[in-house]
């Protein structure tokens, strides 16, 4: 009996990997332009996510993930990470102090101590992200009991998620905003289960977040 | 039963096995509902980039900040308790360092035998937390309401105003894990005490009563200097 339950559980192994390697992902990216950019080797950017607002406030792992990605590959561009920045023009960037505009830009940047620490820091452009990912629907029922007979479980389960996230990009030099770059993102996930679970899961906050960084990196290395 | 599944399973599903395990996951999801946080605020402070008062300030922590802890009962949330006057202490030692030519640590608001122009006397009037399930929420919530007083070198008032801070945490970011409510309740504290910092720093000179002190120093009134 060893080896059919062996097969049996690999089989269901290959189709748990192949479904969660899997998804079922909509992307929708976007792109305003407001001035021309490019960025030379010793300039970086720093994505930051906005906490001013609870309803638009980024996930910690969307923001990591931008940033991530941004940094990453042949084509990556120098990033510093949130935290370091962050910590670095300790107390202009918390929550409530960040600047919220373009125009509140020059008195960080007009200040010596400061224009001399974002020089240090190489910092060009500051990426401010705002938005979420949501679930927009569910449905389905799955029932799972443990006995000394076994466990299993039974039923269908599906649910929607929905990605929105809006990037301004800040060019420190110039003290201007430069452009957005949106991306939504939307997915429907099920698991089926008989006796064994199996999850299809539609990756929507990743699908956002490479779509995004790959778009930021071309606004911001495309001179135009 | 146990033969048809294969030996290496038989011990699992031994009866007495599987009641003692479902026992035991019964009480640690009971456990993990309502079992609160204790937290010990640990962490640094950053240096506040601003531009130094040419002053010389004494820093006095009275006990009740530096010794301060809150202890709430939360209704199905177990007991939550924050060790926050250790790093209370810290930051106003950092910030306040930051803000003048010279921040001395000294243990009266009256202190003898040392030149200074004031001594800075912070206090806490109120700290509260809300958690999500409280407000039907996502976030961890923390607030923070300060005194702060200043005095002269006689032990005058020269100013009294509030500090308020603010900060939150998103459950979101901290998963499902069984100290999810700890490390999200620290980082909302560390991020009010931020907030504090970040205040006091950006907003001492446009304190009316400060303003008007600083103005009317016999020394023409302090240009701020570069760190």
């Amino acid at each position: 009996m060893k080896a059919p339950l062996h097969r049996a559980l690999t089989c269901l192994s290959l189709i748990a990997i192949a479904a969660l390697s899997s998804g079922c992902v909509t992307t929708t990216v976007q792109e305003i332009r407001q001035a021309s950019t490019g960025i030379s080797a010793n300039e970086s950017v720093v994505v930051l996510g906005r906490h001013n607002n609870a309803a638009d406030e980024s996930e910690d792992d969307f923001i990591a993930c931008v940033s991530n990605n941004l940094g990453d590959g042949k084509n990556g561009v120098g990033v510093i990470p949130e935290a370091q920045f962050v910590d670095a023009m300790f107390p202009w960037f918390e929550p409530r102090t960040a600047p919220l505009n373009t125009s509140d830009l020059p008195e960080i940047v007009n200040q010596p101590i400061l224009a001399d620490k974002l020089h240090s820091i190489g910092v060009r452009y500051v990426i401010w992200i705002e938005g979420n990912t949501h679930r927009t629907a569910q449905g389905g029922m799955m029932s799972c009991s443990v006995s000394v007979a076994g466990a299993g479980c039974f039923g269908f389960l599906s649910w929607e998620n929905d990605s929105s996230y809006e990037a301004s990009i800040w060019d420190i030099k110039s003290g201007t905003s430069v452009g957005k770059v949106s991306s939504d993102a939307n997915g429907t996930s099920f698991m089926p289960a008989v006796v064994v679970p199996i999850p299809f899961i539609a990756r929507v906050q990743t699908g956002a977040c490479n779509s995004m960084a790959s778009q930021l990196r071309t606004f911001i290395t495309k001179e135009s | 039963m146990s033969r048809r599944i294969g030996h290496s399973f038989a011990p699992l599903l031994d009866p007495l096995f599987m009641r003692h395990c479902i026992t035991a996951l019964f009480v640690v999801l009971t456990l993990s509902a309502c079992v609160g946080a204790n937290v010990q605020m640990q962490g640094d402070i950053p240096t506040p980039m601003v531009n130094r008062l040419p002053l010389r300030v004494g820093l006095y922590l009275e006990p009740a900040l530096v010794q301060y802890v809150f202890e709430e009962k939360i209704k199905d949330h177990g007991d939550w308790r924050l060790e926050v006057g250790p790093m209370q202490a810290k930051l106003f030692q950092q910030v306040a360092s930051a803000m003048f030519i010279e921040a001395i640590k000294v243990d009266s608001p009256t202190p003898v035998g040392i030149e200074l122009d004031a001594v800075l006397a912070p206090s806490i009037a109120d700290f509260q937390i809300a958690i999500p399930s409280q407000t039907r929420s996502e976030f961890y919530e923390v607030w923070i309401k300060y005194t702060m007083r200043l005095y002269d070198t006689h032990g005058a008032l020269i100013a009294e105003w509030p500090l308020t801070a603010y900060g939150k945490a998103n459950q979101g970011d901290f998963g499902f894990m069984d100290n999810s409510d700890t490390l999200a309740i620290r980082q909302a504290t560390m991020t009010a005490l931020r907030d504090a910092g970040a205040f006091l720093a950006l907003r001492f000179t446009t304190v009316p009563e400060v303003r008007n002190w600083l103005n009317s120093r016999t020394t023409p009134a302090p240009q701020e200097v570069p760190q």
